[in-house]
């Protein structure tokens, strides 16, 4: 939806949709690829290195640079490296010299698991949370839900995971300390990516939800003789879809992006912790395709979202006909109207 | 519904309370392990050190201070004129496939590291010129020059240790890890290794039946687990090494057992002798203005001592006992009479400021002490005596190009351990063919040479001294430490001592329960 | 369960500048940390390490002997000044960046949008990440990488709300009279796009304290031997069981930091909560206070209580009674009445209309008894309901209560009617939820088919098809027929309209006030008709109250206040409109003066100030309703007109139904 505001089909909106979203993931691939021109050092001589267990002859280092083609221009090695990965080869490690496919193939399982696991906690907690908050009186029960919301979003990963782990693991004794064995050991880690995810979703859920009830339709509503829980559900929530779905989008992204820490405390071997070893140990090529996996998830979970609010609106679904936004007057699609909830952006530092 | 989360969780974590053991006799031990470990070739640089000394063995063993036993090579004899060597192998020895050990096999797994290239670094490879194996049982070393140290260096984890010729493929790439140690790999993976016992082992056999390592990369993360019952040992440099200040927390917990052992790696800080440091006047400076004895107690927790040499006492020809150098008062005469005069916080001669940049890596070693504690409490003490201290943490990756490229002027040295030295780290930090020597001069190479090739034991340990007192007269660097060895052990766990040296893993007589 | 009319509560403004606090307590602490600082962070002290808080040391010293406190400081300082770097570049980039695109419009317009598109979808962490593992850490490259994308969300606001300020007339005018676009940016346009970026900058600061921590944490933050508030829980973690004053305080002071940038910023952006209409908790009955004007308590007062009340006894017919029913809505820090001591009785079968101006009550007086006010009202007074032998009192009923009432024995036709339904939402559903609260459990189908038959009753040809539709979709009219399917779907007893008709066409009105007054008599049913319309009202009421600033002025039967029409304020609204043959939809006469005063502003009549008749004791005396002449049902409220007797007729009924 562009500020112009020509009405668009639904058909529309996807064929712009996948533009930009292929737009935005080559920009991804050249931006990581750019990490090599970026880089410090040479990547030849790193893989000399590790195959000959210490720092490698002149010839060696040559004959590598040959092997990794990397004498020819940059744009030709870009679209030669674009070529490879789509086709699953991301090259080797400098690190081990091994092919880093199969590699990251294994890992993407460990970190899609507990993103997923993640957002479930996230959806369960927020939704709950938040649904309370817009349903909440002016009592001490909305100021505590508004709190402890804002808190979890405050408290940083890294230093939960500390609390949680003196406190579940050690004091309490209900879970180990970590470790990827069993349902006991996901509790932690998901617990510190989902709570401060679900913080943020309840925050947004609590206030457009509350907006999107305090409308006419929701009085009718009570007329006609609808319980509460039911107006949410049915009228509030939908009404309220459009800011949620961007900010669930954008939580997704800051799951991937929090795995990064999650990852190494907890000792997943998932992408994240891969993507740090790789960024400490400056092996360029399995930072790039970390950050290329990563960062595209990020991108599709955005991306995702974004469409979803085109969906849910039946009101694009006309091929003709004006639509009017005029008529629900503070449902505005987030950040083009300025009104974006600030929330909605934090999620991403994870 | 977090609670009911919660609920199911405990109802798991108490259906799966089997696995914690403890408290029960078992024959599994839990081995924390830093980083997973990769290929267990003996011949590559992936494995993980004690893995790999657990599945394979080296024709001589190190054992307790430096003294060599037989491995899979029940006698050996040294010709006078010390260029052959030939090895009685132990008889009736089969790798677990079946394979017998016999001089073939041993020639063949020579064969894969001698006079390669790749391992042009490690000098025996360079110094045994023929293997011959003249009947099954006896193989024959013959060297271009005579080489003392060949013996200790046929002690190593790499490459010197046997693997089964028929577990390579045809074209003699590597497949599967099969050796003749006490144990066999069961599986290895990314989040963990597990091993059980051989029990087709010529030698003693082990109490228990299988080791578990867990992967657990965060150094913490081992503590707690340790702490938790979830795994029963940690520790060692190379296996799932612990920091001082955790060694003081797990002092305190109940059901664990710190144990120390005598430390064999020394952490030193060196200078770059182009720039200020080149100034003798500085170094000394330098050497008398950190007080050692407050670092180790304040930094180590009382874990680690002093350095007082360039290897700690315990390791072979390590010499004598440097004075200690702590005199702030001198320190501060030594550069007055030099020249660099203090009119502020920094002392200037001709206009120049004397400042030092100390390079260290940015983030700590897997398990080590964060060197920019250390850092940060040497700047402090320099800058006591006026010497200004510029702090310079580089990514781990460019520290080691950094130091190659000379762009310090301190940075912090470490030497190898056992059983590497003191033949491997002399070379590396006293002479110019290393990438990064600690202190070279023309003399010191000659010392070096002598000592590395001295013809007897006394005659080595002479040179070494002259070495020592050389380099100690140049003032070419400042010895810190001895940096402390700790493990880790469940109450539960009997018969557990700190091993020889930090790459073994003694676990023959160790039971839980 | 709010404050009463006397307290007043923070104003609004004082409250966010009271949440901002603690950031800007932040920000002072981080700039004078050399002043506060009791030591010098980087003092080593190798003899004082890991002591406990105490009076030299009072968070204690870490391993190397430096004093936490001032560590804690300077690490406050550390992180204000890469935030501040980081948003003053990111906020200056992305300001300038989307103000000028969203000026300029057209391809320059599009491409930045989409590269700020980009910008924003890409994951901000790992972009800081891979830049400092390829750079190298260090404060520069820590400001660049993070404010690499940070600006981003800045350029779309801007860009967002310049491009809404673009087609103003206001900018058309500096542009013909000359301003360069320079001039008509940095001054226009800048400050407003400005506004809301500093909102979300007040949640950024949050973000940027932690993504820093963060990087710290992974090795890749701001080096030692600084002291920074991430690296200090990095190197205080091993010590949290004990020398927890490592661990814990930096801990605390990112959290705090953070969760004060965060309430700020939602503060901002979301303003004051207004009371959600939905609660769980019980709507408080609320007692209002004594109104500010002095409580008359005449004697005539009294005596129309006391014989209201005798006539409840009698009068079983009542189908709703409405006793000094006042709604009040908290303005300014106190409370205003809206409407005050409105009282209404309607019999089964009858239909009462309210009439008024805008802004008189009427909406509120009929809807009041229903719960279907805005959230913020506050009602006092008496709403009787009857429900077979019993009545039932509706002010301060709960939700749960409520439900049995609306939707059941009261159905309510609102003004809006495209409003009034969810967009999202086809016309069937709606139907088809009123069916159920109405207690027709069943299946799906079973329910549509019912909701079909109310729409069929309604005059919609083709209830299936209009079932399938989104309200959107309808033309008004159809709309407002749908409203009344919904609203007699559970057969009630009464139906209330508010102004059914105001916003259709005259010929869609006729047939609808047609089909109002044919339900009302197939359907036995009462009636609420608030209106403004003359038509209306003659079609359908057979009682009126007339009101004027939450009061009403004149109460009877239709035919009696029509035609006899006693208080100042009735005789003029009736008095123009006599025109044989007026249209319906004829408005009632609007009078000189303006409308719009509550029923609190004076202490006397509130209609003095427009009326013809009116003396000095009328801007004083409080009027009260009474009857005009012997007839107890007609009622006025103006002492003077009633003291002249029955006025003469104004004019025939037949003249004002224009047909």
């Amino acid at each position: 939806m562009s500020v112009s505001g020509r009405p668009r089909s639904v058909g529309g909106h996807l064929v712009r949709w996948t533009v930009d979203t292929v737009g935005v993931l080559l920009a991804l691939s050249a931006g990581t690829f750019a990490l090599v021109l970026l880089a410090r050092g040479d990547p030849a001589a790193v893989l000399a290195a590790t195959r000959a267990g210490r720092p490698a002859t002149p010839e060696q280092v040559e004959a590598v640079r040959s092997e990794l083609g990397l004498d020819a221009p940059a744009p030709v090695r870009y679209l030669r490296w674009l070529a490879d990965t789509s086709t699953g080869d991301f090259g080797l490690s400098l690190r081990t010299n091994l092919p880093i496919g199969p590699e990251i193939a294994d890992r993407l399982t460990v970190t899609a698991g507990l993103v997923a696991g993640s957002v479930v906690v996230a959806v369960v907690v927020g939704m709950t949370v938040g649904v309370a908050g817009a349903m909440a009186g002016r009592g001490p029960l909305r100021g505590v839900l508004r709190i402890g919301a804002l808190l979890a979003t405050s408290v940083p990963a890294f230093w939960l995971s500390y609390l949680l782990v003196l406190l579940l693991a050690l004091r309490w004794q209900l879970v180990p300390t970590s470790g990827m064995a069993g349902p006991a050991t996901w509790v932690m880690p998901m617990a510190v990516l989902g709570l401060p995810a679900a913080g943020v979703l309840s925050r947004v859920v609590a206030v457009t939800l509350r907006e999107a009830i305090d409308r006419p339709y929701v009085l009718a509503a009570m007329a006609r003789g609808s319980g509460p829980l039911s107006i949410v559900l049915r009228d509030g929530l939908p009404n309220a879809a459009g800011p949620i779905l961007s900010v669930a989008g954008m939580i997704v992204g800051g799951l991937l992006v929090g795995t990064v820490v999650v990852e190494q405390i907890f000792g997943w071997p998932g992408l994240g912790a891969y993507f740090v070893h790789a960024a400490a140990a400056r092996d360029v090529p399995a930072l790039q395709a970390s950050a290329l996996m990563l960062g595209g998830g990020f991108i599709l979970a955005n991306r995702l979202a974004d469409v979803a609010q085109i969906l849910v609106d039946p009101r694009s679904r006309r091929t003709s006909g004006v639509r009017s936004d005029a008529t629900s007057p503070r449902w505005g699609r987030p950040g083009r109207a300025g009104g974006r909830h600030p929330h909605q952006v934090r999620s991403e530092t994870g | 519904m977090l609670a009911a989360v919660l609920a199911a969780s405990i109802g798991l974590t108490t259906a799966c309370s089997a696995d914690s053991g403890g408290g029960t006799t078992s024959t599994t031990l839990r081995i924390g392990l830093g980083t997973e470990s990769g290929a267990l070739d003996p011949h590559a640089f992936t494995g993980n050190f004690l893995l790999l000394d657990a599945i394979y063995e080296p024709l001589v063993s190190y054992g307790e201070d430096g003294q060599l036993e037989p491995g899979l090579a029940e006698s050996w004899t040294v010709t006078p004129d010390g260029r052959q060597v030939s090895f009685d192998l132990r008889d009736d020895v089969h790798f677990t496939d079946g394979t017998p050990v016999d001089a073939t096999a041993v020639k063949w797994n020579f064969d894969r590291w001698v006079g390669n290239e790749r391992f042009s670094f490690f000098r025996a490879s360079q110094i045994v010129s023929a293997v011959d194996a003249p009947d099954p049982d006896t193989v024959v070393l013959t060297l271009s020059e005579p080489y003392e140290p060949l013996l200790q260096e046929l002690s190593i984890v790499r490459p010197v240790r046997l693997l089964s010729p028929q577990s390579a493929g045809t074209d003699g790439t590597f497949q599967d890890p099969v050796g003749t140690g006490a144990w066999k790999l069961v599986s290895n993976g990314a989040t963990g290794t597990v091993l059980e016992r051989n029990d087709d082992y010529w030698g003693p056999k082990p109490s228990l039946e299988r080791l578990e390592f867990k992967v657990i990369p965060d150094s913490q993360a081992r503590v707690d687990a340790l702490t938790n019952g979830e795994i029963d040992l940690i520790g060692g440099a190379y296996l799932a090494p612990i920091t001082p200040v955790e060694a003081q927390s797990l002092r305190e917990r109940a059901g664990v057992r710190l144990l120390t052992g005598a430390a064999d790696v020394s952490i030193l800080l060196g200078f770059n002798p182009e720039g200020p440091a080149g100034d003798r006047a500085v170094r000394e400076a330098v050497s008398r203005a950190i007080d050692t004895e407050a670092l180790a107690t304040a930094l180590f927790l009382g874990h680690a001592e002093p350095a007082r040499r360039v290897f700690p006492p315990n390791v072979p020809d390590s010499g004598t006992n440097l004075p200690v150098a702590f005199d702030r008062a001198a320190a501060e005469e030594v550069l007055d009479a030099a020249g660099y005069l203090r009119e502020g916080e920094i002392r200037t001669r001709d206009g120049e400021p004397l400042s030092l940049r100390l390079l260290i890596p940015a983030a700590p070693a897997e398990g080590q002490l964060d060197p920019r504690t250390m850092a940060a409490a040497i700047a402090a003490a320099l800058q006591e005596v006026g010497i200004g201290v510029e702090l310079v943490p580089v990514d781990a990756a460019a520290y080691y190009d950094e130091r190659a490229e000379g762009r310090y002027d301190l940075t912090f040295f470490e030497t190898l351990g056992a059983p590497y030295d003191p033949s491997s780290s002399i070379v590396s930090l006293f002479t110019n063919g290393a990438r990064a020597p600690l202190w070279v001069t023309p003399t010191i190479e000659d010392l070096v040479d002598k000592a590395l090739f001295a013809a007897d034991p006394a005659a080595r340990a002479e040179s070494y001294q002259n070495l020592y007192e050389a380099v100690a007269a140049d003032t070419g660097f400042v010895p810190l430490v001895y940096r402390p060895r700790l493990w880790a052990v469940r109450d539960e766990v009997n018969g557990f001592a700190v091993p020889p040296t930090d790459v073994d893993l003694e676990l023959t007589g160790v039971t839980v329960g | 369960m709010t404050a009463g009319g006397g307290r007043r509560k923070i104003p609004a403004p004082v409250r966010t500048a009271l949440v901002g606090l603690p950031l800007v307590g932040f920000a002072l602490v981080g700039l004078l940390a050399p002043v506060l600082a009791p030591a010098d962070p980087a003092a080593n002290d190798l003899s004082a390490s890991l002591l406990p808080p105490s009076a030299d040391h009072l968070l204690g010293t870490d391993q190397l002997g430096r004093d936490q406190l001032s560590r804690l400081l300077h690490g406050a300082r550390i992180s204000l000044t890469v935030t501040a770097a980081v948003l003053v570049i990111s906020v200056t980039i992305g300001v300038l960046a989307g103000t000028v695109a969203g000026y300029l419009g057209g391809w320059v317009d599009r491409i930045v949008a989409r590269i700020v598109d980009m910008a924003v979808s890409l994951p901000g962490m790992l972009v800081a990440l891979a830049v400092i593992g390829v750079r190298g850490p260090g404060v520069e490259n820590l400001v660049v990488a993070m404010s690499l994308w940070a600006w981003a969300p800045y350029a779309r606001i801007a860009r967002a709300r310049v491009a809404g300020l673009r087609a103003s007339p206001h900018l058309d005018a500096l542009r013909l009279l000359g301003a360069g676009p320079v001039r008509v940016i940095g001054r226009h346009l800048l400050p407003p796009a400005l506004a809301p970026c500093l909102v979300y900058a007040s949640t950024d600061v949050g973000s940027i304290v932690l993504g820093v921590a963060t990087l710290s944490f992974l090795g890749l933050g701001i080096p030692p031997p600084q002291a920074e508030w991430g690296q200090m829980l990095i190197e205080g973690r091993p010590y949290l069981a004990s020398a927890w004053w490592l661990a814990y305080p930096p801990g605390i002071a990112i959290t705090a930091v953070v969760f004060a940038s965060n309430l700020l910023g939602e503060r901002l952006a979301v303003g004051d909560e207004r009371p959600s209409v939905l609660r769980w908790v019980l709507p408080s009955r609320l007692r209002l206070p004594r109104p500010r004007r002095p409580a008359p308590g005449t004697p005539a007062t009294v005596e129309s209580r006391r014989s209201a009340e005798s006539r409840t006894t009698v009068d079983d017919d009542v189908l709703l009674r409405v006793r000094d029913l006042s709604v009040a809505y908290p303005r300014d820090g106190g409370i205003r009445r809206a409407v005050a001591d409105v009282s209404y009785a309607v019999r089964r079968g009858e239909t009462l209309a309210i009439v008024g101006e805008s802004g008189s009550g009427k909406t509120t007086s009929a809807l009041a008894p229903f719960g279907l006010l805005d959230p913020g009202a506050l009602v006092a007074g008496s709403a009787r309901l009857r429900t077979g032998s019993t009545a039932r009192e509706l002010i301060g009923l709960t939700f749960r209560h409520r439900r049995h009432v609306n939707g059941r024995q009261v159905g309510v036709v609102f003004q809006d009617s495209l409003a009034v339904f969810d967009p999202l939402r086809s016309i069937g559903a709606h139907v088809d939820e009123a069916v159920r609260n109405a207690g027709s459990r069943g299946r799906r189908a079973a329910v549509r088919r019912i909701s079909e038959d109310l729409l069929h009753l309604v005059g919609l040809p083709d209830p299936a098809t209009v079932a399938g539709q989104y309200p959107h979709q309808l033309s008004g009219g159809m709309r407002q027929r749908v409203q009344i399917a919904v609203a007699i779907a559970g057969e009630p007893e009464l139906l209330v309209a508010d102004e059914p008709t105001s916003a259709l066409d005259v010929t869609v009105q006729a047939r609808l006030l047609d089909l109002l007054g044919q339900l009302r008599d197939e359907l036995r049913m009462a009636m609420v008709v608030v209106s403004h319309d003359l038509a209306v009202v003659t079609r359908l009421a057979d009682a009126v109250a007339v009101m004027y600033a939450g009061r009403i002025v004149e109460y009877g039967p239709l035919d009696t206040v029509v035609r006899h029409p006693d208080h100042p304020y009735t005789r003029g609204l009736l008095d123009a409109v006599p025109r044989p043959g007026a249209a319906p939809g004829t408005r009632f006469r609007t009078m000189p003066g303006r409308a719009g005063a509550g029923p609190d502003d004076t202490s006397g009549c509130a209609f003095a100030p427009r009326c013809p008749i009116a003396v000095a004791e009328c801007g004083h005396d409080q009027p009260v309703l009474l009857p005009v002449g012997p007839d107890q049902a007609h009622r006025s409220a103006c002492p003077r007109t009633r003291a002249a007797g029955a006025p003469p007729p104004l004019l025939a009924l037949g003249d004002l139904d224009g047909g």
